[in-house]
């Protein structure tokens, strides 16, 4: 003897059975903790509960077999009625179909072994427009009783619903016959139907004529390879029966319908927290490009909610963001994340090309899905719809191209990415698995389980683990290129000369403010050893970071190599002028003088600024600067420094200097500061107050009375 | 913020009746205008032999920029057969201008009659 029985859930009458059970065990559960949360302390034992347990109300699934006939009804010349609702219309030539479930076989969107498949593989393939059932039956229930219909709660598209030839309600707006109906997501409905006049109820038994009047349009023929027409059994009983049907119907499609607004918001917050990571690092754009992707998700999933749970979207409203716009641009938007991902490169019309699919994708997904129906002239759908098909398929290898060239440039690195590359993928194909019959989902523990939900989920969590991955690795770059900077600074700072300096005959001041860390500015100031002379050398690398300050790095070591054999001025800017020449972007602007211990003052210029000699600019012809042309030629000027004499170099950091109304510092406010005497720093810090732009330095010589040696 | 140079081309005549090709430059000028500054000159037919850089609707030129001036301007010099003229420029640029010895290969003009005048 068997004791214990397996519960077969194929069959859908006991797994049906088995989940109203387990709803029932739910409902009990929560009904005795609400009870134990407001039960007294001390409870007695209720002697006088009713004993009495009333059986009978219950309600029947009509699974037929059902009169079936495509096309809509005749009116009735006189009264405009529809004819095939009328419950006295000779049906016997319909076909037949038949609403009972097959063991096995179950809904593929959501698991329901209750689904039936509609006409298009029962007989009328392709076929969409109006198609009607009818079915005559009697049911007898007790006194005070009323007859209710559950309607199916999956119809494609739209229905209207006669019981003895009168129309009781549906689901849909059925206007007018010229347009087609206006239709939604169908829900759970429950009918009661109208009392027959005759003989009381309970007496014997009604006779019933259900006719359904289906309508469904291009979007239930092309969303689903089982669409029309009714997909669940309607189900006829006592409206008490019917009504906890209609109850358990409603929180089974709540609980169906939960998992779109959960990943939804889960979306949004990654995507929240993926745009955040730009905080952190501007310089990559994917965070970016992740986080519009996920918003757009969770955007779709509510969508999804709002279509199925309310009634503000119409079903072609729906699938036309969602074939037109959503989907289109969650494919192509992927593949971009991946191709920012690797920082790709080549091939470089790439990019443009996959943007090319998505516009041809939804331009043919909105004719081809027939949403325009109802217009004329009706564009040729099918070739569209196939176009579509290919452009959408074509997706995949393009997906599989920009992984493959990923994991070419990035090696082991780029295998990482494939957690999440493999279940959005399987996600975003979860339709052409439906169509090729392959399992979608699975049922462990009677709860069903979609592939593309765990997908989902699972490449949530995969672009998570990225993501933070991603930013750590950047961080841990960024520190590295700080400490690189910082030592660069470290190092200009070594070879920048004091900001004042006292030599026999000459007072020295500077000032140095680099734009950024590192500063493409610099001056060198090299006292001769010998015969008392001074050389100062300033210059203005083109740009300005780390970039500029390797070249001044160039130039320093070739200013001081060169003055230890040579500090002619005009020597010196040729050496300079070598040591950039053939060098990509290496141009700078560059003034040598040298002062002897008589005052004796040769200035030679290349393009730099020309200095200021007692708040007068010096005269000096113009030249190119450093590193433009081999031969250049540069213009000297020999002028004499008395004692006293200030003679102020700058750099254009300085007039260059603009305001956030966008007027420069100008050689006009340079002058004025100068006339008035201000020292190098009052100077430096007037412009950079004004607003900084480039690096900005100045050098003060002042010549002073060189002490005499008294005579011993 | 930097804004993205724009070179547009037209057709002037000079004062004694010669086509002048005019390049109009907008926007800051820096070593982002590489392309467009260069690419709009080499498009430049072997027929303009007299060429104007306008630069009336520029609103900064770094040195960066300078120096891809100076680079079209020693092109043109290294040809020998265009004469190239500058105008355009705020004071403040023509200063700069000419302390980086841009007038040596380029006559720079207040203004475009002015300019057209003198080629």
């Amino acid at each position: 003897m068997r004791i214990l029985r397996a519960v077969n859930l194929e069959d859908p009458d006991v797994s049906r059975c088995y989940r109203c059970t387990l709803l029932m065990i739910l409902y009990v559960l929560m009904a005795c903790g609400a009870q134990v949360l407001s039960a007294p302390a001390e409870t007695k034992p209720d002697h006088n509960a009713a004993s009495q347990i009333v059986l009978g109300d219950s309600y029947v699934p009509l699974y037929g077999p059902w009169k079936f006939h495509t096309g809509d009804s005749p009116l009735d010349p006189s009264t405009h009625a529809l004819l095939w609702a009328n419950p006295d219309f000779d049906d016997s030539a319909w076909e037949s179909v038949d609403l009972k479930p097959q063991p096995g076989w179950t809904d593929p969107y959501n698991g329901d072994p209750r689904y039936i498949s509609g006409w298009t593989s029962k007989g009328h393939p392709g076929y969409m427009g109006y198609a009607w059932y009818r079915l005559r039956v009697s049911a007898m229930v007790k006194d005070g009783g009323q007859l209710a219909l559950a309607c199916p709660i999956y119809v494609d598209d739209g229905y209207q619903v006669f019981a003895n030839g009168e129309l009781t309600g549906g689901s849909g707006k059925f206007d007018t016959r010229t347009e087609p109906p206006i239709v939604f997501s169908t829900r759970p409905v429950m009918l009661l139907l109208p009392k027959p006049s005759g003989p009381p109820i309970g007496q014997s038994p009604i006779a019933q004529v259900i006719a359904f009047r289906v309508w469904m349009g291009p979007m239930g023929l092309t969303h689903s390879p089982y669409a029309g027409g009714l997909h669940y059994a309607p189900a006829l009983g006592e409206a008490g029966a019917i009504s906890v049907l209609n109850r358990l119907d409603w929180l089974e499609l709540a609980l169906q319908s939960a998992y779109a607004p959960f990943e939804g918001v889960l979306l949004f917050l990654l995507a929240m927290v993926a745009a955040s990571l730009v905080l952190l690092d501007r310089s990559d754009s994917v965070y970016l490009w992740i986080a519009a992707v996920l918003l757009f998700t969770s955007l779709s999933d509510a969508a999804l909610t709002v279509f199925t749970l309310g009634r503000v979207l119409t079903l072609r409203t729906y699938f036309m963001f969602f074939d037109v716009f959503s989907n289109p641009l969650e494919l192509c938007g992927w593949i971009m994340v991946w191709w920012h991902w690797f920082h790709l490169r080549r091939p470089a019309w790439l990019p443009k090309a996959i943007t090319g699919m998505m516009l041809l994708y939804m331009v043919t997904k909105a004719i081809g899905g027939d949403f325009f129906y109802g217009a004329a002239p009706r564009p040729p759908i099918a070739a569209f719809n196939v176009t579509s098909v290919v452009v959408r398929l074509l997706f995949l290898p393009v997906l599989i191209s920009v992984i493959g060239f990923g994991i070419r440039k990035q090696g082991g690195e780029g295998w990482l990415v494939l957690p999440a590359v493999i279940p959005l993928t399987i996600s975003q194909f979860a339709s052409e698995f439906i169509a090729l019959n392959l399992p979608v989902k699975w049922a462990p523990f009677g709860i069903t389980i979609f592939v593309g939900q765990v997908a989902n989920l699972v490449s949530a969590a995969a672009i998570s683990v990225l993501l933070l991955r991603r930013l750590l690795l950047s961080v841990h770059r960024q520190r590295l290129l700080a400490m690189d900077v910082r030592h660069a600074q470290e190092v200009q700072q070594v070879i920048l000369p004091e900001a004042r300096t006292t030599l026999p005959g000459l007072l020295i001041e500077s000032e140095y403010r680099p734009a950024q860390q590192v500063g493409g500015d610099f001056f060198q100031i090299i006292p001769h050893e010998t015969d008392g002379s001074l050389l100062i050398v300033v210059g203005d690398v083109n740009g300005k970071g780390l970039t500029a300050g390797m070249l001044v790095a160039l130039l320093v070591g070739a200013v001081r190599s060169t003055a230890q054999f040579d500090d002619d001025p005009m020597v010196m800017l040729h050496m300079l002028n070598q040591r950039l020449i053939g060098r990509s972007n290496a141009v700078a602007t560059c003034m040598a003088l040298r002062i002897t211990a008589e005052g004796q003052a040769t200035l030679a210029n290349a393009g730099h600024l020309p200095p200021y000699l007692n708040g007068e600019p010096l005269a000096i012809a113009g030249a190119l600067p450093l590193g433009i042309i081999d031969d250049a030629e540069f213009s000297v000027k020999c002028f004499e420094l008395n004692d006293g004499d200030r003679l102020v170099l700058i750099s254009d950091g300085i007039v260059e200097a603009t305001n956030s109304e966008g007027q420069l510092f100008s050689f006009e406010r340079v002058l004025e500061l100068l006339r008035t005497a201000k020292s190098a720093a009052e100077v430096v810090s007037a412009a950079q107050s004004f607003g900084q732009e480039d690096d900005i330095s100045m050098i003060s010589v002042t010549r002073t009375p060189r002490s005499v040696p008294t005579p011993s | 913020m930097q804004t993205t140079t724009k070179v547009t081309r037209r057709t002037a005549t000079s004062a004694i009746g010669d086509p002048v090709s005019v390049l109009a430059f907008s926007g800051d000028v820096s070593s982002t205008s590489k392309d467009a500054i260069l690419t709009a000159y080499h498009a430049l037919d072997d027929a303009s032999s007299k060429v104007l850089l306008d630069f009336t609707a520029v609103d900064y030129i770094n040195s960066s920029g300078i120096a891809i001036i100076i680079q079209m301007l020693l092109e043109a010099s290294k040809s020998g057969s265009r004469t190239i003229g500058i105008f355009g420029l705020s004071a403040h640029f023509q200063k700069v201008f000419t302390m980086v010895g841009i007038n040596k290969y380029a006559a720079i003009h207040s203004d475009e009659a002015a300019a057209l005048a003198a080629l």
